[in-house]
């Protein structure tokens, strides 16, 4: 009798493992396939680009669509790889420090404005991207930074602030506050509290801000798109979609430029992963 | 934590700036193979940048010639590179005094590149490619320099007058030049398949109407079987070989529809009316055309993805046999030649009312501006007329395989030895300009009401009367916005 | 709460936020405050003579039969059911996938990296990537369709005047799975084992838990993300505009941001567009204040 109960329970235990990994074997390859589908086309002799049977692994692998993108003097991947590494990293940087900053202010003390401030901080997503960069254009148009890298940047570093201000706020609050307090009453400045105490306390959650902010940066599309028209000045994902052409698509070679693109932002999510979980999710559920 | 992150932040910074540095040499790269391979090479990647970076050296000692860049709205490759091919010899030709450098462009962002580029004082090419409609549109903003004083009457008399008003400005100013001109649109068809099927093309001695274009169109219509619509025992279900494909999507739909339209009524769909009100308007002549047009895929010539077909696909169908004519411009010719070397095709003129033998066509067409941020003005201006000289005009107008706006082009060997141009001449000698005004509410005119109205025909969810009842109440409103 | 004892009185945090409050109010609030001057002004296009018309734009939005209004109806009617349907379905899929991932199975590392991946893909990456499946010729899904005999013909998904949202909520819900479950996760794993143990030890069956244990513990958490995915996906760009060509407006699957876009720079109606996002971000604000003092509401009186 019981025996025969165990074994029940086990087979039931059985069952409900399988069921749970058929699941998530569902939702993950719902949420990779198309991943899949643009390394197999990047990879992909161009004459079975378009081969009417579906087949996943390439039928010759070859990397002639890299070299095509690579070569061709429309793509211009060097250089917009070099813009978008100027604008995501100065803009990144410039964000983290100021979150920084900001974050640890609203984190540590009370002042006057401070939750109007944070509310606002909060409240600005909500805000249409097209209304900001309707009069964003404007401005910098009549400060002639349009159709500049500096224009881009500021544009990317206001964008940054409220979501990456908040969730380091966050982050910071879960460091006690009695550290600080106890390193100075042990006779250090508030600023080598600040470097020695709490700055590598917080470098996980400072990480996950910055690879956080450098993805968005590195992805963002529409502003790039508007503000800069220069050619030599643009970014890759205005590149790409400039690559595409009128009235005609090479799948193959845009295929392998969309794996240049993302390369950059999968590598540090994947390194960063661990980090980004933990520090995200402080921020928003707190 | 840091120990394991820095470094591999840092070694995907260096590894992408390394990166970058070699992609980016590509220019550089292929200087040095141009000693040996170059007469093979094609030019748009070898011989540029030896001929810019070149003259650096001997010009030295004396002044420094005027640099400028050209915004070029070629797409076909064939066309990029005349483009370039163009420039090299216009810079051979000028050595020391004017050099002009290539920038690709592309139509979906020429408009965004004028209006942030002037707005934002400058930093964009002195030379934009550019066609009638967004040129006055850029005048109209003050983007654009007035050519008038460059135009001698030697260039005055290298293009027609109907061709310079659609480049005049409400104010009788010039803004833009001439390369091609033309809405002229084709049917392109497999000599084999209409062979086959026993059918004689169309040709300027026995064209087609309409109804023959139809009828023909179900002789070609093959199902697995190679039975042909309307023949009994036809599978619609599976068919082979569709008879026409033309494109049909909100851009299409409009310039298509209205050349069709045009060619019975002899007046442009969208002018003013006799109070001098924009409207768009039916004429009666014409909407047996527009009938016959929105039809197709319901009479089963046409298949449901010829809606929302891209350019590409539409080729691709009709190199692969699945389509038998398809409809497009005349600048597909070279596209076609681009991608499919041996694909055998064959064009005629489309189908054509029988009471109106004449071919009408807007005086639309592309050409050059120079934006007001060129410090340069007249150096520019010498170019794009140059340009538009009979010899360089035809040269350009075989590689976009687009009719060029200088009469004399023509009748260049050029284009005069290509049997492909024998329809272009064809229309030529029957073609009756006409001179339209052009609405600056048009665009969206067009994207959101005139266009998804008639497809919603197309698909069979509305009648024409419906649709033009629909869109007759809303056009007043947003054409003379 | 923090004791801010030690560390009050003080001019630093001014000092502190100074470089965001200057950034904020150059690039945040005076863009916000000019935008919304600009959407009662009839200017056409950047650089072009502002002239004040008062509530003309608004009018002409909200008044009848004129085709401006008519698209906006239909883009505000869209934008509603593209925000209901993808968050939605987000939030389902999310939480489907938060809950097996809490099951602490073997390997759950590894699905949780490649159900986070899509989220590092550039989103124009993955409108182009999606175009390229949807192709009406060569594309896998009309492929996998026609194989499975959901459909007997290739059908054209996208970029068309008349094709339907449907194709863009799937790449929508796609596109924010990852963050969804992200969050609903960590929130799951910030339960306390014990009280689980406690229901199973009282006889509570693995429905009764989820209904009774974790969807109330889990209410604060999936409000707030609610409400922050609801404004991203209100105001989504990207997926569209890649998916439809700029010279044929996708008529159909038009949400706000897109006809705001059009309006501003592609027809040169700088100000409508201006008006457009402005009624777009007051209805989302309406939205958020009911919602939050609602669960403000909450919050207070359980406590």
């Amino acid at each position: 009798m019981k025996k025969n109960f165990l074994t029940r329970k086990k087979v039931l235990n059985v069952l409900r493992i399988t069921f749970c990994y058929i699941l998530l074997i569902i939702i993950t390859v719902f949420c990779i396939f198309p991943i899949a589908w643009i390394i197999k086309t990047a990879f992909e002799t161009p004459q079975f680009i378009r081969n009417p049977q579906i087949q996943w692994m390439p039928l010759e692998p070859t990397l002639e669509n890299f070299t095509e993108v690579l070569q061709n003097p429309r793509a211009m991947v060097g250089r917009s790889f070099l813009n978008s590494l100027i604008v995501a990293g100065i803009s990144t940087l410039l964000s983290t420090l100021i979150t920084v900053l900001a974050a640890y202010a609203i984190s540590r003390f009370n002042f006057i404005g401070k939750n109007f401030f944070a509310i606002y901080l909060l409240m600005i997503n909500m805000v249409p991207p097209t209304l900001i960069l309707i009069s964003m254009f404007i401005f910098l148009v009549k400060i002639k930074l349009v159709n500049s890298h500096p224009g881009l940047i500021i544009y990317y570093t206001a964008i940054g602030l409220p979501l990456a201000i908040w969730m380091l706020k966050s982050y910071f609050d879960t460091i006690p506050i009695d550290l600080e307090e106890q390193a100075m009453i042990d006779g250090a400045t508030r600023l080598q509290a600040i470097r020695y105490i709490i700055l590598p306390l917080a470098l996980p959650g400072i990480v996950s801000v910055t690879v956080y902010v450098f993805m968005t940066h590195w992805n963002e599309f529409m502003a790039a798109l508007t503000i800069v028209q220069k050619q030599e000045l643009r970014t890759l994902p205005v590149q790409i979609i400039n690559f595409l052409g009128f009235e005609r698509t090479d799948w193959g070679p845009m295929m392998a430029f969309s794996v240049l693109i993302s390369i950059p932002a999968v590598v540090l999510f994947v390194f960063a992963q661990k980090h980004l979980v933990g520090g995200l999710t402080t921020g928003y559920t707190k | 934590m840091r120990s394991k992150f820095m470094p591999i932040i840092t070694i995907l910074f260096i590894a992408s700036l390394v990166f970058s540095a070699c992609t980016s040499t590509p220019t550089a790269a292929p200087q040095e193979s141009v000693a040996t391979e170059a007469p093979i090479e094609a030019p748009a990647e070898s011989e540029e940048p030896a001929v810019t970076e070149a003259p650096a050296e001997p010009e030295e000692a004396t002044t420094e010639p005027v640099k400028l860049s050209l915004y070029s709205l070629a797409w076909i490759q064939d066309n990029q590179d005349m483009t370039v091919e163009l420039i090299n010899q216009f810079n051979e030709e000028h050595k020391g005094k004017i050099e002009i450098e290539y920038i690709q462009g592309d139509w979906g962002e020429v408009e965004n590149y004028i209006t942030s580029g002037v707005a934002g004082g400058g930093g964009i090419a002195d030379i934009v490619e550019g066609d009638t409609g967004m040129g006055l549109g850029w005048y109209d903003q003050g983007f654009l320099v007035d050519l008038t004083p460059y135009i001698t009457d030697e260039i005055r008399a290298t293009m027609p007058e109907e061709y310079w008003a659609s480049r005049t400005a409400r104010d009788g100013k010039v803004f833009l030049s001439g390369t091609v001109t033309g809405s002229e649109i084709i049917v392109f068809y497999s000599p084999a398949a209409l062979e086959k099927a026993g059918i004689e093309p169309s040709s300027p001695d026995n064209l087609w109407s309409w109804e023959q274009l139809v009828e023909n169109a179900k002789l070609l219509t093959l199902d697995a079987n190679g039975k042909h619509l309307g023949e009994d025992g036809f599978d619609s279900a599976n068919v082979a070989q569709w008879g026409f494909m033309p494109r049909l999507d909100n851009e299409k739909i409009w310039e298509e529809g209205q050349i069709f339209v045009m060619q019975a009524t002899g007046q442009p769909m969208i002018r003013k009316g006799d109070d001098g009100v924009w409207d768009i308007f039916f004429d009666e002549a014409g909407i047996p055309v527009l009938e016959s047009y929105l039809n197709i895929v319901n009479v089963g010539i046409t298949p449901d993805k010829a809606i929302g077909l891209t350019g590409d696909s539409q080729n691709e169908a009709f190199a692969q046999g699945q389509a038998a004519m398809i409809l497009r411009g005349y600048f597909n010719i070279s596209v076609l030649k681009g991608l499919y070397p041996v694909f055998e095709f064959a064009v005629m003129p489309i189908p054509m009312s029988s009471e109106n033998k004449e071919y009408y066509v807007d005086n639309w067409g592309q050409g050059f501006s120079i934006p007001v941020t060129s410090e340069h003005p007249a150096e520019a201006a010498e170019f794009i007329f140059w340009v538009q000289e009979a010899i360089q005009n035809a040269k350009y107008a075989s590689s976009i395989s687009m009719a060029p706006v200088n009469p004399d082009a023509l009748q260049d060997p050029v284009l005069l030895d290509d049997p492909n141009w024998d329809t272009m001449r064809f229309y030529r000698s029957i073609e009756k300009l006409l001179v339209v005004e052009y609405n600056t509410n048009q665009s969206e005119f067009v994207t959101s009401v005139y266009a998804p109205t008639l497809m919603a025909v197309v698909s069979g969810e509305k009648t024409l009367d419906q649709a033009m009842e629909e869109i007759k109440a809303l056009s007043k409103d947003i054409l003379n916005q | 709460m923090h004791s801010y004892t030690a560390l009050r009185k003080n001019s630093t945090p001014y000092l502190l936020i100074l470089p965001t409050v200057i950034t904020m109010i150059i690039f945040s609030v005076y863009p916000f405050v000019s935008g919304i001057l600009y959407s009662f002004t009839d200017i056409k296009f950047v650089g072009g003579t502002a002239t004040w018309v008062g509530l003309e734009n608004f009018t002409r939005l909200f008044g009848g039969k004129v085709n401006t209004s008519i698209n906006f109806y239909k883009a505000f009617q869209k934008n509603i059911l593209w925000t209901v349907c993808v968050i939605g379905g987000q939030l389902i899929i999310g939480y489907i996938a938060a809950l097996l991932l809490n099951e602490k199975l073997p390997g759950q590392a590894i699905f949780r990296t490649l159900i986070m991946l899509p989220w590092a893909i550039p989103s124009v990456v993955m409108a182009l990537t999606w175009q390229w499946m949807y192709d009406p010729f060569f594309g896998l899904i009309n492929y996998y369709l026609k194989e499975l005999g959901f459909i007997k013909e290739y059908i054209t998904w996208v970029g068309q005047p008349n094709s339907t949202i449907w194709p863009l909520v799937i790449i929508g819900i796609w596109r924010g799975v990852p963050f969804l479950t992200l969050m609903l996760l960590s929130g799951l794993q910030s339960i306390p084992d014990e009280l689980y143990e406690a229901a199973k030890v009282d006889g509570a069956s693995v429905i009764q838990r989820f209904r009774y244990l974790t969807l109330p513990l889990m209410r604060p958490v999936t409000m707030v993300v609610l409400m922050l995915t609801t404004m991203w996906w209100w105001n989504s760009f990207d997926i569209q505009r890649v998916m439809t060509p700029v010279l044929s407006l996708g008529y159909n699957s038009m949400t706000l941001p897109i006809l705001a876009w059009h309006e501003a720079f592609q027809w040169k109606h700088l100000g409508r567009g201006a008006a457009i996002s402005v009624i777009s971000l007051v209805v989302m604000f309406v939205f958020i204040i009911i919602n939050a003092r609602r669960e403000l509401g909450d919050v207070k009186e359980s406590r």
